[in-house]
């Protein structure tokens, strides 16, 4: 018998595509299961809402929160600090916020003026600052790693988690409102519930069309004769067909006929087209078709006023009616990458023109402190208009739905701490070392987890037990991604989870 | 071996397995085709009926907006851009077409469909078929003489014979195949369960087609 013998190339070879087979996660992965169990676990009693607020590009915690006056710092030259007076005290908090004035954004020659203290001195009871250390700093890897941990719990996302949790009687369990971004990628545990994994929600403004089979169609039809027509085909139809015959025991036929029937039924029992539709006869012909707006219209248009021109204020809109609605468990929501400018601009950009600037936080290579300062209040001001419209909706019995909210602001990674000597405007590159803002009721309020070293600019971790500043420690992301999981109320014993309880209130 | 050599080599394979597969009439197994077709006696058991065997792999695909749009256009003979509007202006298709499985990476930053259907795409699939069911059925019942799918079909009082062909019609359109009897039938008993619509024979036209149009068989390939 003679034995196959390899050369040394071959053996090299062999050798470095099983490593790329691992290091892609090719090998060792099993195949994606599209179509898993269909419904989340039993109804929870005690249910939560989690909001995140994607941070896309890259928001820096020493750039908001954790601000350093040139004061503190012994290398105020060289490190990313302020001016003292541009940092802002908040009594009675560890949390800072910075303000800031400029005639330009980078490149581009629009004056702004972003205020952060607003928002600090009206929520720090509900805020918290954790400070961690990333482990990418590829904006799409970042993203992910934010909203899983970088896979701390098989994979599973913050909001495949609060889905798993708390969705079973939602009717669109976890609500992506931003599209083809890594905070928007399905984890990798292939046995949830198939709701969920995250349903994408391209249009704010005309999906809700697409939650009632027939009202306001072109050809009106009787629903108690569409549901003849219905169940015409479901049990005449097709069951006697060769299709059926042939294909009937596929998964993604099985799929479809859930949605089809009893998810369809209960979507459309609860006129979700009607309640989530914030638009109203100025802006699209709904009366006309037999439609009308949400009763809740006015007032979520009145906290997010720029929706027909801003995309994260009509997504702030949908996402508040469905937490309002008890929808969604989970919403996702945040500025893209692409450039946002009012329409009727004309000549110049006057003060306001410019709802988001192209590669939004990540526009701080061009231009460091003018984009975060921009960026931060424009993410504190919906943060703001949530949690207002929340916290005058009643969940139950008195309480209200922001009493059982957490809203994380994720960010793809840090920025660069360092810059030109006494430089106000410079640009900035990815960095590992950074901190979140987090700021929900069932948080510790008011509260710095961490702190940063003046001198650096880095942040240093903490004693999760405790929460004592610990300079020595850095917090990875499976502790923060824990504390998270922890503070929404999910039991995650036997999950592998460090327990966090420096995160929690109470 | 050259060229040539090799390509009569290969023709005289062919041929030689060719000649075997055909058999030999001789053969006992072989029906002669000069006999006559036989006659099933009054005891022989009926032929027994063909009957679909199971896929052994099931791999369905959902069809996507523009091969959806397309056969639809195609089947009720109506141009794709009056298939169906969202409040009369927005493009159907366009509208739902990440929600039925198209892509917009430019904008949306959707380079891939969406693995599980959306809980919506049914509702989407419903307002496009009825949409465009309901059309096909307005222009066929307001203009008999060039209608498409029902033809000869009195508003007023249909007759069974035009229900019947104008389900025939929607099976050979929409599911390129002939229709069962069962399916025929179907189709004609819904229109008894529609008479509380003001014009049932519209509303029929509309969801016989609308039936056929939602089914699995149309909706996946």
């Amino acid at each position: 018998m003679s034995l196959p013998t390899w050369n040394r190339r071959q053996i090299l070879k062999g050798m470095s595509l099983l490593g790329a087979g691992l290091a892609t996660g090719v090998l060792g992965r099993p195949g994606r299961r599209a179509y898993a169990q269909e419904a989340p676990g039993d109804d929870n009693p005690d249910p939560r809402f989690l909001i995140v607020l994607c941070a896309s590009g890259g928001a820096s915690i020493i750039d908001s929160a954790l601000a350093i006056r040139a004061s503190e710092s012994g290398n105020a030259a060289a490190i990313n600090c302020f001016p003292d007076e541009l940092v802002q005290s908040i009594d009675g908090s560890p949390l800072r916020a910075v303000d800031l004035s400029s005639s330009s954004l980078g490149s581009i020659n629009m004056p702004f003026s972003a205020n952060q203290s607003n928002f600090v001195r009206k929520h720090h009871q509900d805020m918290m600052v954790a400070t961690w250390t990333r482990t990418s700093v590829n904006h799409q890897v970042g993203q992910r790693r934010a909203i899983t941990g970088n896979e701390a719990w098989s994979g599973r996302t913050l909001q495949e988690i609060a889905a798993l949790s708390y969705g079973a009687k939602r009717a669109v369990p976890n609500a992506h409102l931003i599209t083809g971004s890594g905070y928007t990628e399905r984890g990798s545990d292939d046995g949830l519930p198939a709701p969920c994994y995250g349903e994408a929600i391209p249009d704010p403004a005309l999906w809700p069309l697409a939650l009632d089979g027939a009202r306001g169609i072109a050809h009106p039809v009787d629903p108690a004769l569409l549901d003849r027509a219905r169940a015409l085909r479901d049990q005449r139809l097709e069951p006697g067909s060769r299709f059926e015959a042939a294909f009937g025991q596929s998964p993604a036929l099985a799929h479809w006929r859930e949605l089809r029937g009893a998810r369809r039924r209960d979507i459309e029992d609860a006129e979700l087209i009607r309640k989530l539709m914030f638009y109203t006869d100025g802006e699209l012909p709904l009366s006309d078709h037999g439609l009308a707006s949400s009763p809740d219209a006015e007032r979520v248009r009145a906290a997010f006023p720029e929706f027909a021109q801003d995309p994260l204020h009509a997504q702030a809109a949908l996402a508040f009616l469905l937490i309002r609605h008890q929808v969604s468990a989970a919403v996702t929501l945040g500025p893209g990458f692409d450039a946002v400018i009012a329409d009727d601009v004309g000549g110049g950009l006057p003060p306001g023109a410019l709802k988001n600037p192209p590669i939004a936080f990540d526009f701080s290579h061009q231009d460091h402190r003018a984009t975060q300062a921009f960026m931060w209040d424009r993410l504190y001001r919906v943060a703001d208009g949530l949690i207002d419209l929340l916290k005058n909706s009643e969940y139950a019995a008195g309480e209200s739905l922001w009493d059982r909210t957490l809203l994380y602001i994720a960010s793809d990674f840090g920025r660069s701490k360092l810059r030109p000597s006494g430089a106000e405007s410079f640009g900035s590159a990815h960095d590992l070392n950074n901190g979140v803002v987090l700021i929900s009721p069932l948080v510790r309020g008011n509260t710095v987890l961490g702190g940063v070293d003046p001198d650096t600019g880095l942040s240093y971790g903490f004693d999760p037990r405790t929460g004592a500043p610990d300079p020595g420690r850095q917090m990875s992301e499976a502790e923060i991604f824990a504390g998270i999981v922890q503070a929404l109320g999910v039991d995650t014993a036997g999950s592998g989870l460090p327990d966090m309880p420096a995160m929690r209130r109470g | 071996m050259s060229r040539s050599r090799y390509v009569y080599a290969s023709t005289a394979l062919l041929a030689a397995l060719l000649l075997a597969a055909c058999g030999d009439p001789g053969d006992p197994g072989m029906p002669d085709p000069s006999d006559p077709p036989a006659d099933p006696g009054p005891s022989d058991p009926p032929p027994p009926a063909l009957v679909q065997p199971a896929s052994t792999k099931a791999r369905l695909q959902r069809k996507g907006p523009a091969l959806l749009a397309n056969d639809l256009a195609r089947a009720l003979a109506l141009p794709r851009a009056e298939l169906c509007r969202e409040l009369g202006t927005y493009d159907c298709f366009d509208t739902h077409s990440i929600l039925l499985g198209g892509v917009e990476p430019y904008r949306l930053g959707v380079d891939e469909p969406i693995t599980v259907p959306s809980v919506a795409a049914p509702m989407a699939v419903d307002r496009i078929a009825l949409s465009a069911c309901g059309e096909r059925a307005a222009r066929d019942l307001d203009d008999p003489d060039s209608a498409e799918i029902y033809v000869a079909l009195d508003p007023a009082a249909p007759t069974t014979e035009a229900l019947s062909g104008a389900a025939g019609r929607l099976y050979e359109r929409l599911l390129a195949r002939p229709a069962e009897v069962a399916e025929i039938d179907a189709l004609v008993d819904l229109y008894a369960e529609l008479e509380p619509s003001p014009e049932p024979a519209r509303t029929w036209a509309q969801l016989a087609c609308y039936a056929v149009a939602t089914s699995t068989e149309h909706l996946f390939y």
